[in-house]
């Protein structure tokens, strides 16, 4: 042998680091105390048949739009627990029902928490008191029933019954909602430890009641002891139904009969796994239930822990011409109350905009914000941040915004700068002021103890206590910190001031935004990594009550010390954690992802989601967060990311560094290409977001949205329209080609090539990796900017391009929104156009809908591309003014183009083709 | 005729005058827009695009090459003519025209914004100012430089010319021994002596190789402990400091799992702990003990020896497995933290445990059969001993006493052994014997392919030395033995600009690269950057070998500017030094420079 000493290095292979979510963190439903008691208790009920609630007929009383009394629980012969109910008939046929307990008569001395339920969800999931609705007329109770007929000639009607409580919502005559068909109802009353056992009904499970066995939550004092609500809710004939995001699923929800519930808790989910269950950032507890001719939403106000169980029943007929299929609901929140709004109606569409009058519409974002974002987590000095905004113009690759991760914190404490790295952020903000660029730099709720900001929140009261009433302390990004607790009204005062117009953070820039992350909250410290539940927040109410909308308060708050800040300007605020009513002020992102393509795909279902429930100013992290992409799927997660309404590029620290111009040719031209594609369309998407903002549509929508009645759609959740684009990103790898779906016969030409598809079904698109399938609907007419600028604002000079594609009638429509894409003065003064371009009889009118001009931009068109078959026209005669004039344009095969037609859009005016 | 774009700005420097009445122009590119008799006009590159003279500027693109719209930003592929007078004129994208930001950068009169409410106020003589200042500071500092660069190349001049020298000498001296080499050889001494002392060489050959093995076999030895150290210290540090308030299982797992390891293993540390004598030390001691002269005599060393090496055989083989336990407990923390929970002890244990896996010296188990081996080794030693006659044994002494013999034996050895597994061995040239003691054949041969092996050696390194590019004008020549020491940030780093730099702080000294190549990135006439690739640093986590860039551009001292870090292990290090001056050909021609 010989001896020999050798020097080798270890197979990397064998070292590298395994991803993927750390399930044992997070509570399956069987280690939930309150879920696995309901789960239990449904299986049961369902054996013994017992009905347990009822309504006390001689308490109801009918008032104005709104019906009280009381639901009794009867425990046995003799003890009965009063349940006080709420049925309002809303605006828009839209049915609230609210089920509180009575705990007056209970003995609950605990100095730091209110006895009441929490039942002030719907402060923050609505907009504003909802308005009830004059149009329905209500039967007196017979029979055990008692009926409410309201909407546009008594479409609907409400079957209450009172002896086994159960509601019935008929649409069209047909029952449509079923609450408590199966009677999951359950409300666990309160009790004392030692009445406990004997509170519990046969088909109750004593399992984590007053003691918390999972083992990261063992410490959880459960004042309360069991509390939670469950009910179940059925819907008749719908074999689909959507929503309750966040979940990185498929778009057509699941049966979780034989595996975890849905669960809507926000969590810092390190390392999110697809086709899962398991609850994320985000909680908007909206269910969207659709089968052809009727749509239905079901909105779920509680903001504790919920899960949701879904269940296909089958229900046909043999030999039926149609399977019969419903889906069977069942909810589940650790506490609070039963809070629930049902909207029916002939739409998905209308479901959504009845649920956004409700809970409010996305705010109208500023336009650079629709623009591209180029993150990492970090760049790491002033330097860096230059040299980045600058290689953008090196490369003629346009871009908005540049943002500064974590890092840019001295020691991770916010509204710091490192001083060695950042020296002067004025400078670095008013050097990317020069071509209209914005920062956003992250400011978390944690605050790092011991420094200025956290010894304030601290000394003003402003913290989430512990149990004990002590500030709660925990562990996050800066070690030992506290958190603000945004639910004091008194935390905005102090907020405010810390982001104010020339304080110490950054002056008086105006190109500065925000990035709260973090706000679920994420304690690394707590269980399932966020608060325990027994922290509390403002109005002596534990965390458990209200903390998937912890959130929201966050992020709102911020966006109210920006709006402080910039008086007239519409703050830009991403969040991480939201919940139903966050679409009011801020973008959402998935969080972070993974760079695989099959991440690439679940970001299309969930953006979809985002958008069903209302919060459509979403978008993922483009190359995927961990990880390094390979350059084809960075290429094609750009070609995808065009799309999101909020564009972002991002990355982990331990990534590699992927700006565009990094992957090198023939990547690098294929991404500018896809971004100025994005800036050329940022019109449509203004337009889209407008509109969503007034009505409460949908940027980007599941194909079910156009197509209700077409049934081959309803599981489609890979290709979506955004107004008249067919868009099918591609998102595997090495695709050669794909399929694409049009849902009906109309024309749809090619976005590239104007290449006609018709006929309903696959369509086959060869996909190079330059191609981006994109058709245009025949019917659609765009308004783009085909200017490239270093950013968005530097386009406002620009004229428009219209683009007009006939459909088989020879006809297009389309609408335009401009304004100055940063102030209230659309609102305040009218400082906007609305116009709407209408194609017909071989004319084009453009007319003003609304608004009265002023956008301080240009609006002139340069240039109307029509597409369409058999074009014949010999002139074309402009009209504006009540002057006419002929025009110039250039024949081409399947296309036209009108040259410089001179034309202002902020008046109405006309060309004829002839 | 074509109409050449310049692609930015005019370098020559020439103050504009005059303007044109087209719109983004030069004055005297204006007949080139002039309309034919019938008011048209042909695109510049493509005349057969006929247009009516009204559509030039008409902010509508007709000409595939832009020239239709000099003024406006209507092609994407304009060029915008600005004046700029009172300083240099220049062209400007069709992308900055119109769009609301006055490019002073390029149009200093503001001309780009012709079209917008945007006002851009002519700031061409402000600008023209800060040009002439920019462009006197530089000269001060090129001056306040000048002449350490003339000092350096001074310096560089005569290193080479020493070189060149040294090569002449040594170039000669090389034939001088090859041909003694070649002379002796052919020699009727050497032919007649070289057979005798076979026999001895061979005895003493097997002790050096006992020795070598031996010394090879505790430096396996050394390693281990030394890894099974670090390892601990990872371990005890993680211990003592992970944040317990985390959540982490897995980190409480492991160190519970190294709690248990301790205490299992804890007679074996007691052990080592209580025996201060080192491997090393033990080695060498051996070692010793084997120069034994009387070698028949040595029989009770010899067993000495073996049960010595199978005691420290049983010891290293409980330290392998004592590192594969703590191995397996690091690599079960890596697969299952939480980095999200970003604790920094955490971290810090797994980072530290990645490098020393990618970086350590691995090491061969050494087989039970080496005892065997080595038994075997010294049953030959006796072989030749007996046969070794009386008066060449005390030949052996007295050669021994004057020369290190057995040190060149064993450099033959290692030699041999080295060149086998082709690793380089530093030689400590071996003496050359005047006269005094009659050298035996065999030893006066391998001492003069020594020398001409040596020489032909230094040969070559010079050589190679005046071959390496050392930047312009050999500048960087006069770095070979300088080390530059520089703080920032957390860290220290030495430099040496054609050697290695070090990172040190954080307890860790981190080679960041080796010197390899040097190019020059010409900026202006007047001015450069050196640009010095450094590579094959310490290896990273993950597989990138570190290196760094470092720019170096033209200042009074040397001074370290900023170290940047945009790719995990790939470093930028700005710095300004005299180095980075490029050297006007006048003040080359009056110091007297050659280049």
């Amino acid at each position: 042998m010989k001896l020999l000493q050798f020097f080798c290095l270890v197979s990397l292979l064998i070292l590298d680091v395994a991803f993927g979510v750390k399930h044992e963190l997070f509570k399956r439903c069987d280690q939930s105390g309150f879920c696995r008691r309901n789960r239990h208790y449904g299986n049961e009920i369902s054996k013994t048949q017992n009905k347990y609630y009822s309504i006390n007929e001689e308490s109801v009383k009918f008032g104005h739009s709104v019906i009280t009394g009381d639901i009794q629980k009867s425990l046995n012969q003799s003890h009965s627990v009063r349940l006080p109910f709420t049925l309002e008939i809303l605006e828009n046929n839209n049915i609230r029902l609210q089920i509180d307990e009575d705990r007056s008569k209970f003995e609950f001395n605990h100095k730091l928490l209110q006895k009441e339920r929490y039942n002030e969800a719907w402060k923050y999931a609505f907009n504003g008191i909802p308005k009830i609705s004059k149009n329905y007329k209500v039967s007196d109770i017979s029979n055990g029933q008692f009926d409410i007929l309201y909407g546009k000639d008594e479409q609907y009607k409400l079957e209450v019954y009172t002896e086994h409580f159960e509601i019935i919502v008929k649409y069209h005559n047909e029952p449509q909602i079923i609450f408590n068909e199966r009677s999951f109802l359950n409300v666990e009353h309160i009790r004392s430890k030692d009445n406990h056992e004997s509170s519990l009904l046969q088909e109750e499970l004593n399992f984590g009641s007053f003691q918390d066995s999972f083992k990261d939550s063992k410490a959880d004092t459960l004042p309360f002891g069991p509390e939670s609500v469950a009910l179940d809710v059925t819907f008749q004939g719908f074999k689909h139904v959507y929503g309750i995001p966040e979940h990185a699923d498929s778009l057509s929800l699941r049966d979780t009969t034989a595996s975890e519930p849905y669960r809507l808790y926000n969590v810092d989910i390190f390392e999110y796994e697809v086709d899962s269950r398991l609850p994320m950032y985000g909680a908007i507890p909206l269910l969207v239930a659709h089968k052809p001719g009727v749509s239905a939403g079901l909105f779920w106000v509680n903001g504790a822990d919920t899960y949701v169980d879904i269940k296909k029943q089958d229900r046909s007929v043999p030999n039926a011409l149609r399977e019969h299929i419903d889906t069977q609901t069942h909810w589940i929140s650790e506490s609070g109350i039963i809070d629930v709004v049902i909207f029916i109606g002939s739409s998905p569409t209308e479901i959504t905009s009845n649920y956004a009058k409700l809970s409010g519409q996305t705010q109208l974002p500023q336009l650079f914000s629709l623009g591209y974002h180029q993150g990492r987590w970090n760049y790491n000095d002033e330097e860096d941040v230059l040299t980045i905004s600058e290689n953008m113009d090196k490369y003629e690759i346009p871009c908005d915004v540049i943002w500064l991760d974590l890092e840019y914190t001295d020691s991770r404490r916010y509204f710091t700068w490192k001083k060695g790295s950042f020296p002067d952020p004025e400078r670095m903000l008013a050097k990317l002021n020069e071509t209209y660029r914005s920062l956003v730099t992250l400011i978390d709720p944690h605050l790092k103890l011991n420094y200025e900001v956290s010894d304030q929140v601290s000394e003003k009261n402003l913290a989430f206590l512990d149990k004990n009433g002590k500030d709660f302390h925990g562990h996050c990004w800066p070690g030992e910190s506290l958190w603000i607790d945004t639910f004091n009204p008194n935390s905005q005062e102090f907020w405010t001031t810390l982001f104010a117009n020339d304080s110490g953070f950054a002056g008086d820039a105006t190109n500065l935004h925000i990035w709260n992350d973090m706000n679920e909250p994420s304690v690394f410290s707590g269980p399932e990594t966020t608060a325990p539940k027994d922290v509390i927040t403002y109005g002596n109410v534990e965390i458990r009550s209200d903390h998937n909308i912890y959130g929201l308060t966050y992020h709102e708050a911020t966006f109210e010390a920006l709006k402080e800040r910039y008086i007239n300007k519409r703050p830009f605020v991403l969040t991480r954690s939201f919940f139903a009513g966050s679409q009011r002020s801020a973008a959402m992102w998935t969080g972070d992802n993974m760079s695989k393509w099959e991440y690439l795909k679940v970001s299309i279902q969930m953006i979809l989601n985002q958008n069903i429930a209302n919060m459509p100013f979403s978008g993922a992290d483009i190359g995927g967060f961990f990880g390094n992409p390979s350059k084809e799927l960075l290429t094609r997660w750009y070609q995808t990311g065009i799309w999101y309404p909020f564009f972002r590029a991002h990355a982990h620290i331990d990534s590699r560094r992927r700006e565009p111009w990094v992957p090198g040719e023939p990547y690098t031209s294929l991404i500018r290409n896809a971004i100025r594609l994005r800036y050329r369309l940022l019109p449509l998407f203004y337009t889209k977001l407008y509109q969503s903002h007034v009505n409460g549509s949908l940027v980007l929508d599941p194909l079910f949205y156009k197509f209700p009645d077409n049934r081959d759609v309803f599981e489609i959740d890979d290709q979506f329209y955004i107004d008249g684009l067919l868009i099918k990103p591609v998102t595997e790898e090495g695709a050669e080609s794909i399929n694409i779906y049009i849902p009906d016969d109309e024309i749809h030409y090619d976005y590239d090539t104007f290449q006609k598809f018709q006929g309903l079904g696959d369509h086959r698109i060869s996909t190079p990796l330059e191609k981006i399938p994109v058709l245009i609907r025949g019917g659609t007419i765009l308004s783009r900017k085909d200017r490239y600028r270093r950013s968005s604002k530097l386009t406002r000079y620009d004229p428009y391009t219209l683009v007009i594609a006939l459909d088989s009638n020879r006809k297009a429509k389309g609408n335009l929104y401009i304004d100055d894409g940063e102030t209230y003065n659309y609102k305040l003064a009218d400082q906007y156009l609305y116009l709407e371009l209408n194609f017909v009889d071989n004319i084009l009118n453009s007319e003003i809908l609304e608004g009265a001009g002023s956008t301080g931009g240009s609006t002139k068109v340069e240039k109307i591309q029509i597409i369409g078959d058999d074009l014949s026209f010999e002139e074309i005669f402009i009209k504006q003014n009540d002057t006419e004039w002929s025009g110039s344009f250039e024949k081409h095969d399947n296309y036209y183009v009108v040259k410089n037609p001179n034309v202002d859009l902020s008046k109405n005016w006309s060309v004829s083709f002839r | 005729m074509k109409l050449n774009y310049p692609i930015s700005i005019i370098i020559a420097f020439s103050i504009s005058k005059a303007t044109s009445s087209v719109i983004g122009i030069r004055p005297q590119d204006e007949v080139l827009f002039q309309p034919d008799q019938n008011g048209k006009w042909a695109c510049l590159n493509h005349p057969e695009i006929v247009l009516d003279i009204s559509k030039i500027n008409d902010d509508y693109c007709d000409c595939p090459d832009g020239s239709d719209e000099p003024g406006t930003n209507a092609c994407s592929n304009g060029q915008f003519y600005c004046q700029n007078e009172g300083h240099i004129p220049g062209y400007i994208k069709s992308s900055l025209i119109n769009d609301g930001v006055c490019d002073y950068d390029v149009c200093c009169d503001g001309t780009d914004e012709w079209n917008t409410p945007i006002s851009c106020p002519n700031r061409c003589e402000e600008i023209h100012d800060k040009y002439i200042k920019a462009k006197e500071t530089k000269e001060q500092e090129y001056q306040a430089g000048v002449s350490a660069v003339i000092k350096f190349l001074k310096e560089a001049e005569a290193s080479r010319i020493e070189l060149q020298n040294q090569f002449k000498t040594k170039s000669y001296e090389l034939l001088q021994a090859e041909q003694d080499l070649t002379r002796y050889l052919e020699s009727p001494e050497y032919l007649s002596e070289a057979v005798q002392q076979e026999e001895e060489t061979k005895a003493r050959l097997v002790i050096d190789q006992i020795k070598l093995k031996v010394s090879d076999a505790f430096k396996v030895f050394t390693l281990g402990q030394n890894n099974l150290g670090e390892l601990r210290i990872i371990l005890d540090s993680l211990s003592e400091n992970f944040n317990e308030n985390l959540k982490d299982n897995a980190v409480k797992q492991t160190v519970e799992r190294y709690k248990n390891h301790l205490e299992k293993y804890k007679s074996q540390y007691d052990a080592e702990h209580a025996n201060e004598l080192s491997f090393d030390s033990k080695s060498r001691k051996l070692i010793k003990s084997l120069k034994e002269k009387n070698i028949p005599n040595s029989s009770k060393k010899f067993n000495d020896v073996l049960s010595t090496v199978k005691n420290e055989i049983i010891n290293y083989e409980s330290i392998t497995e004592r590192i594969f336990d703590l191995e397996s407990i690091l690599n079960y923390l890596i697969d299952n933290y939480n980095p999200n929970y970003n604790d920094p002890n955490v971290k810090r244990a797994v980072n530290t445990y990645q490098d020393f896996a990618v970086n350590k010296e691995e090491t061969e188990v050494i087989a039970d059969s080496f005892i065997t081996e080595l038994t075997d080794d010294f049953m030959e030693i006796y072989k030749y001993v007996d046969q070794i006659p009386e008066e060449i044994k005390i030949t052996f002494e007295e050669v021994e006493d004057k020369l290190p013999f057995i040190d060149r034996l064993r450099y033959k050895l290692k030699n041999l052994l080295n060149g086998f597994i082709g690793r380089e061995y530093n030689p400590n040239p071996v003496p050359i014997i005047q006269g005094e003691v009659k050298d035996n054949a065999n030893d006066f041969v391998s001492k003069l392919t020594q020398k001409r092996k040596d020489l032909s050696k230094s040969v070559d390194l010079i050589k190679k030395n005046l071959e390496t590019n050392y930047g312009p004008d050999d500048i960087l020549r006069p770095f070979n033995a300088l080390t530059i020491k520089w703080h920032i940030g957390e860290y220290d780093y030495d430099f040496n600009f054609v050697g290695d730099i070090h990172q040190r702080g954080n307890n860790q000294n981190l080679k960041i690269g080796s010197f390899e190549t040097v190019e020059v990135n010409n900026i202006s006439e007047s001015e450069h950057e050196l640009l010095l690739s450094f590579d094959h640093g310490a290896r990273c986590w993950n597989g990138p070998i570190r290196k760094a860039l470092i720019v170096i551009s033209c200042g009074p001292d040397h001074e370290l500017l900023t170290v940047t870090e945009p790719e995990k292990c790939e470093y930028i290090f700005k710095v300004k030094s005299p180095i980075g001056c490029k050297l006007k050909p006048e003040d080359k021609l009056k110091h007297g420079l050659q280049f």
